[in-house]
């Protein structure tokens, strides 16, 4: 993990929280729900210190868990990387659902669907942006894994 | 085994376009809308009828020259193509529901990010099960979309 890396990470970060903040406060308004941007925007930076921690403890459990299962590397296992990517998955989907429904107390459904929109409005982002910079740079630059260990997801 | 899968896949992408009449109607309902089944299911036919008679032949001929490339840049394209292919599918898909349901285009934008969203997650969900299985029962990976992994 370079500084390359981090810095993209970085900035990325910041465009993201941007972006979902405004774009769950549109939401938000659509739903006649009480709420600033102020709000959404501690409910997307709550959101993110949430799966960093998550990430943190992926990554001191793991090991301990492809030791117990011998598994050299989760690369190598395409069962076990897809089910913890999937895990995380849902992880990120929850923590987004319950902090809207706490932040804004609005119906449990439409948090379902505003949590839903706002994480795939960030893969959609993260995939865009690393896809351009492979195509400008030729390189690839592993953005989001060294916040989230788990590219894609 | 591939050949089932896939095919298995693209039943469930059917499916999961079609599903998009229900879920249309339930979230134009919920906007206070028609409670009919009548638009969604015209929006959807229309809507499959565009993506799979126009785009799939046109996004079939654009990645034939996608061979040419390398592996990074061939993925890079892919997620590109695939994000384009959702872009496109909420600005076709809002102008139908904004001519079908009456109402303003930022309202049928509105009740289109919530109907591909859904979509979306479901699409995840079924990719990722059948790529396990796939891997469980071939010991081999296979990927169909690019929000597998």
């Amino acid at each position: 993990m370079d500084l390359i890396t981090i810095l993209f990470d970085i900035i990325f970060i910041i465009v993201i929280i941007i972006l979902k903040s405004y774009t769950l406060q549109w939401l938000a308004s659509k739903k006649n729900w009480e709420g600033n941007l102020k709000k959404s925007f501690l409910t997307n930076i709550y959101w993110l210190l949430t799966m960093v921690g998550i990430s943190i403890i992926f990554i001191i459990i793991l090991p301990v868990i492809l030791n117990e299962l011998v598994i050299s590397s989760l690369l190598d296992d395409f069962f076990w990387f897809t089910f913890i990517n999937l895990t995380f998955f849902a992880l990120n989907f929850i923590i987004g659902y319950l902090l809207i429904s706490y932040f804004y107390d609005g119906a449990h459904i439409d948090s379902f669907v505003i949590s839903l929109i706002l994480l795939i409005t960030e893969k959609g982002c993260m995939i865009i942006i690393e896809a351009l910079i492979i195509l400008i740079s030729g390189a690839y630059y592993g953005i989001y894994e060294g916040i989230y260990i788990f590219g894609p997801f | 085994m591939i050949m089932a899968i896939t095919t298995t896949y693209t039943i469930i992408g059917i499916l999961i376009i079609f599903s998009g009449i229900v879920l249309l109607r339930y979230f134009a309902q919920r906007k206070g809308e028609t409670n009919s089944y009548k638009p969604a299911l015209f929006i959807y036919v229309i809507w499959f009828i565009i993506s799979f008679f126009g785009l799939s032949f046109l996004y079939l001929f654009i990645s034939s020259f996608y061979f040419s490339f390398t592996v990074l840049v061939r993925a890079a394209l892919l997620n590109i193509h695939t994000i384009s292919t959702i872009i496109i599918e909420l600005f076709f898909v809002s102008i139908l529901v904004k001519s079908f349901y009456k109402i303003n285009f930022k309202d049928s934008v509105f009740i289109t990010i919530q109907v591909i969203s859904v979509q979306i997650f479901m699409r995840i969900i079924v990719t990722n099960i059948l790529a396990i299985i796939f891997n469980l029962s071939t010991g081999g990976f296979i990927s169909f979309y690019v929000f597998q992994y």
